[in-house]
Order: structure tokens, then sequence, then C-alpha cells
């Protein structure tokens, strides 16, 4: 395999400044990062210290086997929503090592109204089990939560994916052999109360944890009856009279250690031993570059270009890749390598697509199907290319091609969004709508239809057209600037990757100089799920 | 995170944190760092606040069985402190766990009992339940009388634990 | 290249022995037959054989003890010779007999020798006549006075026992005439008790002794010579724990006069093939008494195969397919010293029950001078109905100090888990003073019992690699060990303990 060379220099004035630029994203990235991970707050957190329960986070540190890695998903969801009071919509999720096997980690946040179910809470709960049912991984919901926001019912109850799919998916996961296993730790109310009836296994530790479809007041109010929440649905009742939940759990450390000893006599993951056989592993290697140097890699601006090359030098094993129809569609870089030991098809933009870039992905995707080997997307897209010729060469249909390779591959897909995704080039790289199994994007990421620049000129066009049907005079400099000021805006905030994940248009925004830990931890996940039947073969185009 | 053992009946309880690249270990007393080296085939390399140990280990599920320096042990994974599987297992309210009639009441109120001393037989769908003490102490109160019949979870007899 | 002795042979037995006869039929060319029972469906011994016929329920009765099974077995295979081993119908003169009748050649000695050995009393008798020093004892006597009278005789102290005795019941020692009355008076409720018969029986008492045993060897050809001594003084309940060779007991004169006794034994009863000729020793004395002979190839058998420099198993085969024995005990000299150790699934902290279960991990010591004969492999299953042994560790060096240090390290570097054995237990014999001073009796293990089963205490570092085991750190081992962690992802970052976190300045 070729190792791919590199042509920058960190001493480059230009190389510093973007280096400057992309550290300075990186750090805004941590600092939002380590705000979200505060939850609701050091008086909420200490009003649930004093009634015994541990926050959150350290619940999963404490269940996390020691040391092991945790992807933790869509950390910023809900940012800015909510009058910002909803830090990670209350619900922390992710992937970690729980005795020694990879589970998702579905827990509320009750320093977070209580862990209540915001819309957003509902979606990035909802976003967990699909992660876990497409990879095939146990389910622990760590429950402590008093069931939907009430404020926000219509948003949160009744259509298809709200609260009630969180108990389709678990029945289904049931089904498919995918342990679900509940600890309440809290109150867990109303449809709530159905995470841990619908689990496998439940926990439920003495005093805190609560299950009950009505809590107190409810009850009160409809029959006129006195009782506290213990006696209601307390950890006594539910392991010794309704059956309820399993195991009665002192307190939240002694229900982690349960947890824990039921990951370990868990039957083993179902991996498709001779599906990983045949990718045939290798121990990893590190990069011949460091991946810091990707900050200073990048361009600072979108106008600006680079070899996209340079970026996969710093995220594949060894450096090494072996490059696929170098010299056809060249804005479209395809080729095979290697991450953390994994084989990937690496697709990654170059540049603005042309029909033939677009033939030779969708030629490139189908060696991948053929070789069942996973599909890694950088994505950084400005658009299909435009104008009488290229419609006339038919780029609509070149580009089909590959949105239907993407569509229909059946390896796991790993996108990461390293620059612009706009328009149907999103579609051909695997965008959100195509179902990688993750989705990341960088800090200097913009996602829209179109770029702001041209979404604001083109309207400012149609504008023009319009003032002059009318017999008026087109808007001089000024007045176009004005036009074009609010347009600009509105693509800048809603294209911003922070926007983005907040509405879990993502996986989670993450530092460049961690891509290629996440591949990697990510692709390992990949492997928990059986092979899908393939779709299709090889067929030159 | 803790981990739990028992050996021979003692129960063992470490402490383990994360450090960057190992872990920090605390037993009773004792603390160390532990650097994990390799582990493969049932063999572990590990160091020990920088002393290399080598140890065979197999495990299934519940069991440890560890070698290490010519001596192989026996360990047995619990889920720490000595709590109940249900509640009230360790509590000294004892309640009848089926309706039925008190047949021997064997010790009186304010009487030292051993863990393990039968304090009353129930007898029930033609079977005699032993109502033991489950720990040491001393009978707080008597709930019930010979021949009286009783109801399921109705209380039989308290026990106060011993101080220790 | 050699004439092969039989083209192939059936082997009746299971476990490590079976392995061992497999693998010196494997060195002469012969073809082996081995037959198991449902239990052994997997056993190691299976897996070796050249061909393996089941033979049915695991119950001994229902296979390695059923004649007729055994003897389709052969009959099936083709088989021209039957290797007994030990244990089960290897000291059967009826099955020796039906061997025979079957055309068949039974590796051992003849019927009538195995039935005159297998006889306890018969075989005192004739080694008595045969002039071979016999305990001293006196039978069919009841009153007190015969009593008194028989045992000024053997001289105190005088066992007083149950004729129809065994198992320790109604039994005595006396060591002086005042204590006789009370001795008769309770062993002889106790007898009645125990086996409805007060008959009793006088004889001489040694408090300590030792157990040594001769080797030895007959051919067809009329030749018969002794193969040197074992000493076999540690045992439990008459099991024997750790045998060697040579015994620290023995002087050259007591040797050869202990030789020839042996010798003479085996001609009494025109021994052929492998046997051993048990006696006990007074080592203050040096007199010694025949206890009995084992009609077979012992287990402790590798002990004088290394000091001899000998196959033991080849000869047995190659001396019942009519070869002569072409060797004295003058053609060997003892060179050096050799130890083995048995390993017994079983737990001597809990009064010795058998353990039983699947073997997660089984390491075996390996070095100059160490030799292992095992029965069984990781993932080997060891089940209640069989003898516990799981594998003989036998040891040679120069001299006795060395063996023992060398037997040590072996044991050191046995890994067995899954059961529960006794490792520990022949760690503290070795390591014990009186084992390394050579003064250890056959009462010696049982009376120090409380001290040998000593565990070690739990070392810090056995708990630190048990919590590493969860935290997914073990790329699993075993056949029956499979757990989450072995993955067929062995180089997933998952495994690593990298505490990655998508934050930077983690918590």
């Amino acid at each position: 395999m070729n190792v791919l060379p590199t042509s920058i220099n960190p001493n480059d004035p230009k190389f510093k400044e973007n280096a400057a630029h992309h550290r300075s994203l990186a750090d805004e990235l941590h600092s939002h990062l380590v705000e979200a991970k505060e939850g609701g707050g050091a008086k909420y957190r200490r009003r649930q210290e004093e009634q015994g329960k541990l926050f959150v986070r350290e619940r999963i540190a404490r269940l996390l086997d020691p040391g092991a890695p945790f992807l933790e998903l869509s950390s910023l969801a809900a940012k800015d929503m909510y009058n910002g009071a909803a830090a990670g919509a209350g619900l922390v999720t992710g992937i970690g090592r729980v005795s020694g096997r990879e589970v998702m980690i579905v827990a509320n946040d009750a320093t977070i109204k209580g862990g209540s179910y915001y819309p957003l809470t509902v979606k990035k709960h909802l976003r967990a089990q699909q992660i876990a049912e497409e990879n095939h991984l146990p389910c622990l919901y760590l429950v402590d939560s008093g069931g939907a926001f009430l404020p926000l019912q219509a948003e949160v109850f009744p259509d298809e994916n709200h609260f009630g799919r969180i108990f389709y998916n678990q029945a289904r996961m049931s089904a498919k052999g995918i342990p679900q296993i509940a600890a309440v730790m809290g109150s867990c109310t109303a449809g709530g109360a159905y995470v841990p009836a619908m689990s496998d296994e439940a926990i439920i530790v003495k005093d805190t944890g609560t299950i009950f479809l009505g809590g107190p007041p409810l009850v009160k109010a409809a029959t006129g009856e006195d009782v506290t929440a213990e006696e209601l649905g307390g950890a006594d009742v539910h392991t010794r009279q309704s059956g309820v939940a399993d195991h009665f759990a002192e307190d939240d450390d002694h229900a982690i250690q349960l947890l824990r000893d039921i990951v370990e006599t868990l039957p083993p993951a179902k991996q498709d031993a001779s599906y990983i056989r045949d990718l045939g592993l290798l121990p990893p290697e590190e990069p011949l570059y460091l991946p810091e140097e990707i900050y200073g890699v990048l361009p600072s601006t979108f106008r600006e270009t680079y070899d996209v090359r340079e970026i996969i030098a710093r995220l594949v094993d060894g450096s090494k890749f072996r490059e696929f129809k170098a010299r056809y569609g060249t804005t479209l870089v395809t080729g095979f390598a290697r991450i953390w030991g994994y084989p990937v098809g690496i697709i990654a933009n170059n540049g603005i697509l042309f029909g033939e870039s677009a033939s030779k992905g969708a030629h490139f995707i189908e060696l991948c199907e053929q070789r069942s080997i996973p599909l890694v997307f950088l994505q950084n897209i400005t658009g299909f290319m435009v104008g009488k010729d290229y419609e006339a060469g038919g780029i609509a249909k070149e580009g089909a091609k590959m949105v239907h390779a993407v569509a229909n591959t059946s390896v796991p897909k790993l996108t990461v969004v390293i620059g612009g995704s706009f328009g149907a080039g999103n579609y051909a790289m695997s965008g959100r709508g195509y179902l990688p199994r993750f989705l990341w994007m960088w800090p200097n990421a913009r996602i829209s239809v179109m770029g702001g620049e041209q979404a604001a000129n083109v309207l400012l066009t149609v504008k023009q057209g319009q003032r002059v049907r009318e017999g008026k005079e087109e808007l001089n400099i000024e007045e176009a600037d004005a036009f074009k000021a609010p347009i600009l805006e509105k693509y800048e905030t809603e294209g911003n990757p922070y926007y983005s994940t907040a509405r879990l248009w993502d996986d989670g925004v993450i530092d460049p100089a961690d891509t290629r830990e996440v591949l990697g931890l990510a692709l390992s996940v990949t492997l928990n799920a059986p092979k899908e039947e393939k779709g299709f073969g090889v067929f030159r185009m | 995170m803790k981990s739990h053992f028992s050996h021979k009946n003692e129960s063992l309880t470490l402490d383990v944190n994360p450090l960057g690249e190992g872990y920090q270990i605390r037993f009773g007393e004792k603390t160390a760092e532990v650097h994990f080296a390799s582990g493969a085939d049932g063999q572990l390399t590990f160091y020990l606040d920088g002393r290399k140990v080598d140890a065979h280990v197999s495990s299934d599920g519940k069991r440890r069985w560890v070698t290490f320096g010519g001596h192989t042990w026996l360990l047995e994974k619990t889920s720490g402190q000595a709590r109940g599987g249900a509640a009230g297992a360790s509590s000294g309210r004892l309640i009848a766990p089926m309706p039925g009639q008190v047949r021997a009441v064997n010790v009186a109120e304010g009487e030292s009992v051993e863990k393990g001393q039968t304090l009353l037989v129930l007898e029930a769908m033609k079977m005699e339940i032993r109502i033991q003490a489950p720990m040491e102490g001393v009978v707080a109160r008597l709930a019930v009388v010979e021949g009286q019949t009783v109801e399921r979870e109705e209380l039989l007899v308290e026990v106060d634990e011993a101080d220790e | 290249m050699k004439k092969r002795p039989f083209k192939k042979i059936l082997i009746v037995n299971r476990g490590e022995i079976a392995i061992r006869i497999i693998r010196a039929c494997k060195e002469l060319g012969i073809r082996t037959v081995a037959v198991y029972s449902d239990a052994d469906k997997n056993a190691l011994h299976v897996r070796k054989a050249d061909e393996a016929i089941l033979l049915g329920d695991s119950a001994p009765n229902e296979s390695y003890l059923n004649v007729e099974k055994l003897l389709n077995a052969a009959r099936e295979t083709g088989a021209e010779a039957v290797h007994p081993g030990y244990g089960f119908l290897s000291e059967n003169a009826d099955f020796a007999e039906a061997v025979t009748n079957a055309g068949l050649t039974f590796i051992g000695p003849s019927p009538e020798a195995i039935r005159i050995m297998g006889d306890k009393a018969e075989s005192k008798i004739r080694m008595k006549a045969a002039g071979v020093p016999t305990i001293p004892g006196a039978e069919g006597i009841e009153t007190l006075a015969e009593f008194e009278s028989a045992s000024d005789e053997i001289g105190y102290p005088v066992l007083v026992k149950a004729a129809a005795g065994g198992g320790g019941k109604g039994m005595r020692v006396v060591w002086k005439k005042a204590e006789l009355p009370d001795a008769i008076e309770s062993a002889r409720r106790e007898a009645l008790n125990a086996f409805s018969d007060d008959r009793l029986l006088a004889e001489k008492y040694l408090p300590k002794a030792h157990h040594i045993e001769f080797q030895v060897f007959g051919d067809s050809h009329g030749h018969i010579t002794h193969l040197f001594e074992r000493e076999c003084s540690v045992q439990r309940r008459h099991q024997k724990v750790i045998e060697e060779s040579r015994s620290p007991l023995l002087t050259p004169e007591l040797r050869a006069k202990m030789g020839a006794a042996a010798e003479n034994v085996a001609k009494a009863v025109n021994y052929t093939n492998a046997g051993t000729v048990e006696f006990i020793v007074d080592p203050d004395t040096h007199d010694f008494y025949f206890l009995e002979m084992n009609t077979r190839l012992q287990v402790e058998h590798p002990v004088t195969e290394l000091v001899l420099g000998i196959d033991l198993a080849q000869w047995q085969i190659r001396v019942a397919a009519g070869e002569a024995f072409p060797y004295t005990h003058e053609t060997f000299p003892q060179r050096g010293h050799a130890i083995e150790a048995r390993l017994y699934a079983e737990d001597p902290e809990n009064n010795f029950l058998p353990s039983t279960g699947v073997i997660y991990q089984f390491v075996e010591p390996s070095g100059p001078g160490i030799r292992v004969d095992s029965g069984i492999a990781t993932g080997s299953e060891v089940s209640h109905f069989y003898d516990p042994m799981l594998a003989k560790i036998i040891v040679h060096a120069e001299d006795r100090a060395t063996a023992i240090q060398r037997l040590q390290s072996a044991l050191r570097h046995t890994v067995v888990h899954g059961v529960i054995t006794n490792i520990a237990l022949l760690q503290n014999i070795l390591d014990h003073d009186d084992f390394q001073a050579g003064i250890v009796t056959t009462r010696w293990a049982e009376a120090m019992l409380g001290d040998l089963r000593a565990s070690p205490n739990l070392a810090f570092e056995a708990i630190i690699a048990a919590s590493l085991v969860d935290f997914g750190l073990l790329a699993a081992s075993s056949a029956g060990c499979e757990s989450q962690s072995s993955s067929p992802d062995p180089f997933s970052p998952w495994k690593i303990a990298s505490g990655f976190r998508l934050r930077r300045n983690n918590d």
C-alpha cells in the first residue's frame, strides 16, 4: 500500500494561522462540552446528593469498566433551546464498556427538570436506541425521570417518533435478542414506568427508586387515597409484591454493581465471527503524521481549497492508502485503508462534484459492498457542478447513481462532516437521511441546503428580476448587501454545527484530533451486528 | 468503581479508579498503581507499583481462579456488602411468608439469639416453616403466640441486631 | 526396524494411564483402540487413540468394568492384545482369563498369579512358605490367655483387630500386657456391631513404618528380576500421594536383601510381566515384612523408569508378545533420584472431597528432568464417576535434594483452574523438614494433616488479577470458559483503558 506523502510545512505562517483558528474552534467545543456535563447545575446536584443519589455522570463513571472509553452521543443536544434549561436534553447517552462488553447507556439527568422528557430528550433517547439496535448493543437504562415535560406534551407524546416509540423499540430489540436492562434510580412515573416494565431485567434502588403509572398526587385526585411514593411503588413493593422489578438494590452503587453482574452473565455478543475473520483485522498502526496537524491543514474559510489526502493521512493506519481511480473524477477521493486495524473504504470530497466523480463514487461503493468493507465518508461538499454543459452531460443522472449506491449498500457507513455539507452532495455523501450508523460534525462544519453566500446571491438575483419586472431600479451595492445580510445571518446560524447538534441532526460535534479514535471505536461497535445481506454487485459505469 | 470478592467466607473490596494510563487500586490500607500490560489465553501481565506481575486467571462468571507465585486461589465475585437479595432479608422484622398457624414459639422477648437460631415454627400448607434469626441479636418484640393463626406478611417477631 | 509385537492393542482404561500406554504403543508402531463411556466422550485418551469404541453409560459397571462390552470392542476392532492399565479390571483374574479364552493376549501376569495374589490370606501363607518375612500374627485365638501368649511371642506393641475387619473398625493398639483385657473387650464389641462377627486376631503393630515396594519383572521364559525400589510412605488413608526412588531409608545391604525377597515372591507364583511387591519396613530395626503384591503396572511406575532409563509399559507389551526380558537389576545402576507427586482434584480443606468441573486452564510444568503424565487438557471435564487423579508430575535429578527442589519448582509452574486440587498440600509436604530429612512414615501425613493442608494467604496480586478480568482485559482463554471477552475483535480500541472521552480535561 502506498504511504501518503504530506506537503505541509508546520512553520508556514498560513499553516500556523489555520492551526490557531481551528484550535480555537476545538477549544470552544470543549468548553461547550464541559458546560454541558454540569447538567442542571450545582444546586440541583446538591439536592440529589442529599437524597443519597449519585449524579448521572458519576453513575456512568462507576458503571463503566475503569479506564474504559465512553463514546458519548449528542452531548450538546438541546443546546440553547428551551431557554437554555436543558443541557444535553436532560439525558446522557453513549456507548461504553461494562464488564468487558460494549453497551449503550441511556441515563436520565434528574438535575434537569427532574429528568423530564422534552421533545429533544425523546429524540435523543430514540437515537440511542436506534444505534443500539443497528449495532446490537445491549441497552442499560439508568432511569430517573418524571416522564414527559407536560408543557410541551404535544411535541412529546402523540406522534410516531414520540414517547411511545421508546417502548416499541424496547420490545423490538428484546425480540431480536438485544438485552434491555433497567435500573430505576429515581422516580419513574407514568409512561416512564414502562422503561423498567418493558426491560428484560430491572433493578430498583431502595428509598429513591419508585415506579408507578400515577404518582401520589394523581392517586389522591383520582381515588382520594393518601399514599406515599414508597408505599405506592417503592423498591420493596416492586421486588416483593408486584414483580415489576427483579432486583433490590440498597443504593446507587449496589444497583451499578448489579447491572455489571447482569452484563457479565449475558450471552456473548452475537458477533459474526466469520464476517470479522473475513475482514482480516490487523494490529493498529499510528498514522505517520500527527492528528493535531489537521488543525493547520484545514483552511479557515470554505473558499480556500486543500488536498483532503492530507486529512486521510492523519486518520488512517500508517498513513497507508490504496487509492482507487486516482486519475478519474479527481474531485472525489476514494480508496482503501485501515483505521485501528479495521479495513475501510474511504470516500472524501476534494472539490465540487462532477458527473465522473459521482459515478466513480458509485463504483467504489459497489466494490466495498462486494468485499463487505465498511465505508467512511469525509464530507466537504459545496454541491454538484452546475451549468448548461453539465446538465446536458446528465450530472443529475450521475449523481443519482451514487445516491442509489449509498442508499442501498449493506455495509456499515460512518460519516464525518469535515467542512461544508450543502445541497444534493449531502445525499451522495451519506447524510443523515441515508442512515449512516454514525454521523459526526467537526466544529468548522456547516450544513444547509446551499451555502449562505450562494443562497443570498440566488435570492438577490430573484429579487432584482422581480424589481425589473415591476419597473423598479435594481438595488445598488449597499442596498444589495443590506438585502443579503439577514439571509447570510440566518444561514450562518442555522448552518452552524451547534445548531445542528442541538437538534440531533448528527451524533455529536467532535474534535478533529479525536476523529481517528472515534472512528476506531465506532468501527468496533458496528462489528457487534451481524452482516447484512448484500445488496448488489459491481457494475462499471 | 468497586470490585467485590469473597475468599473463604472473607469478603474483599477493591476500589479501582482509572488514572491516565492505569488504575489506582485501594484495598484496605493498601494503595497501589496498576498498569495493565497484556492479557491473552488466560495469562495476565500487569505492573504493580512498577513491579511486573504474571498471573493466570480463569473466570466462569462468578468464580475466578487465579494463579500467582506458584499458588492458586479461588475467589468468588459478589455484589458487595452482605446485602440481602430481597427486602427484609437482612432486616430483623420477620414476617409470615404465607398464611398459617404458629406451631411453636421458642424464644421470649428480651432473649438473646444467635444467627440462624429457630425463633418460631409456623405450619402452613402442611409444611413446617422455621423462622430463624437473620443475625445475632435480641428479640425486641414477639408479635404472636403459639397456636395463633397468622396472615401472609403479618409480623411474627422482631430482632434487634446485636451491637458490634 | 524391530518387529512389531502386535499390530493393534485394546486399552481398557482411561485417563493418564490410557494415554501413557498409547504413547508406548505409538513408539512400537502398534495401533491403539481406546474405550470410553458417555462421560468421557471428549476425553483426551479418546482423542489420542487411533480408534475409540463407546462402551455406554458412565457408571463403571456399564463401561470400564463391563467385560462383555470390552471383549466385543476387541473383536470389533481386531485388536490382538488387551492392556488393562491399573485399577478397573487390571487385577481381575476372571477378566484375564476371559481375554485369553477369547484368543487374545492379556498384557500382564497369568490369571493364576493374579488370583493367588488377590487373596490376601492365601498369599501370606504362600509367602511364609517361600521364606519371605510376613507380619507376625496369630489367628483363631479366643481367650485372654491365648491372646497373652500370642502377644508375648509377637512382641509388643500388638494390634488386636477384627478378623472380618476393615476401615479401622474393631482395631486396638496394645502397648503392654495390662491393656489387653480392655482392648479385646472393646474391639470385640465394635467388631460385632460393625461386622456381626466378633472373631479377633492379633498382629504385630509397627507404630512407624516405611512403605517400600520393589518393581519386579518376569518373562515367559522363566526369567524374573527385581528392578529396585520405590518408597511410598507419604500416604493418606492408604492413598499414595508422593513416591520416590531411591528410598532414603535403604542401605545397599537392605536393598539387596529386600530385592532378593521380592524376586522370591515373584518366583513363588511363576510371575510374568510387570508387578510390584510391597513391604513395610521398620526404620529402627530394618525388619521388613511382605504386605502384598500388585499384579499390574503401578501408578508410580515412572519413578522407576526415570531412575533406570527403561520403558516399563513398552516392555510389558513386548514380554506379553513372548519376547525375553534381557535385563537383570544388575544391568541398571540407579541413576540419581526421581520423585512423583500425584495431582488430585480434591479439596484438602474440605475433607478431601473430590472436586468436579470443567478444566478452564491446565498448564503443565516443563523443563529438563520434568515429566508430566496427565489425562486432562484445558476444556476437559472432571466427573464424579472416576478416580479424581488428574496428572502425575515426575522429576528426575542427580540427588534427592535437587529432585525435591525441581519438584517444588514444577508444582509452582503447574496451573489447574476449574477444579480444586491438592497442589498446596503437595507443596507443604515437599517443604516439610521431615520429608526433606527422609524420615516420613506411613502415618505421618495423617498425623500432620493440620499443618499440611494449610493454604497460603491470599496474595494482593491475586485479588488485583481477579478484578482486572472484569474490565475485559483478559482476551479469554479456553474452551468451556468462553466469556464476553473472547471477542473475535482482538485489537478493539474498546479493550484499551484509554479513558477516552470526547471532552478534553477528563473528569
